[in-house]
């Protein structure tokens, strides 16, 4: 299962992995100076494709944001979700298709703050909405 | 541009050993982690148990992971009161979706083991000693 431009990620069974071309970039810029939680980014990718977020959820590196509105005519809240290591931040959700569930890698950034950015959050559910 | 598959492959033999190291740990977390939900712990209720602070437990379960001995596991393992294992990822996959597969690897292999020999010594209950009274 493929979305246009989004690069899969992760050999997991639970369910695909796919990351937006903004997050790979991002990550390709702060791998010049912080590898090795960049590295921890993409294991943390790969343990999402394996157990999916319920059993990641709440950990220190992985936890829940929220649920947020998705614009949609149809309405509903979808949950967005960040992945973390030390000071990078990736945002997604789970958008499903035809049946099956991925996980999509949305927006990445760099923490400044202690609360996580909510109008990026809710830009975040937007775009999962718009993927449903 | 880069793929990020193509950025996360270890560009050395000592960087492959640093991303083994860090994986198994987050496994680690993970199971954890996992543990403290089943048992409704908290971070706060795990740090207790331990009689450490809580931001030492929020330490150990973070992407840094330092502190997590593995003494300091056994003793989270012991205050939620559950048993780990240690055991190869191919070893976990087949137990975990296919425990009867599981079972027949095993079975397979005790057939595989060399079968003893058949009884061979025809005197072995023989009386040695045919004029001793036993007392």
């Amino acid at each position: 299962m493929t979305l246009d431009g989004f690069e899969s990620f992760g050999s997991g069974s639970f369910c695909p992995v796919l990351v937006a071309p903004s997050v790979t970039e991002f990550l390709v810029k702060e791998n010049k100076s912080d590898r090795r939680h960049v590295a921890k980014i993409g294991q943390i990718l790969e343990k999402l494709s394996v157990y999916g977020p319920l059993h990641l959820n709440n950990t220190e590196q992985f936890k829940h944001e929220g649920k947020f509105p998705t614009g949609n005519v149809r309405g509903g809240d979808v949950s967005v979700y960040v992945v973390k290591a030390f000071q990078l931040r990736v945002y997604g959700g789970l958008v499903r298709r035809n049946g099956k569930s991925m996980f999509v890698c949305i927006e990445a950034a760099k923490k400044k703050k202690n609360r996580a950015d909510q109008q990026q959050l809710k830009r975040v559910a937007r775009i999962i909405g718009e993927l449903q | 541009m880069t793929s990020l598959n193509e950025l996360l492959k270890p560009n050395s033999n000592e960087e492959a050993e640093e991303f083994a190291v860090e994986n198994l740990l987050l496994s680690i977390q993970i199971a954890l982690q996992k543990a403290m939900t089943s048992k409704g712990y908290s971070q706060k209720m795990l740090a207790d148990a331990l009689s450490v602070s809580e931001a030492r437990v929020s330490q150990m379960l973070s992407s840094g992971g330092s502190n997590l001995t593995l003494r300091s596991v056994g003793k989270i393992a012991h205050a939620l009161d559950q048993v780990f294992e240690l055991v190869t990822k191919e070893e976990a996959e087949v137990l975990h979706t296919k425990p009867s597969l599981a079972q027949d690897v095993q079975v397979k292999s005790l057939m595989k083991a060399p079968r003893r020999k058949a009884w061979s010594d025809t005197t072995a209950n023989e009386n040695r000693f045919p004029f001793e009274k036993a007392a």
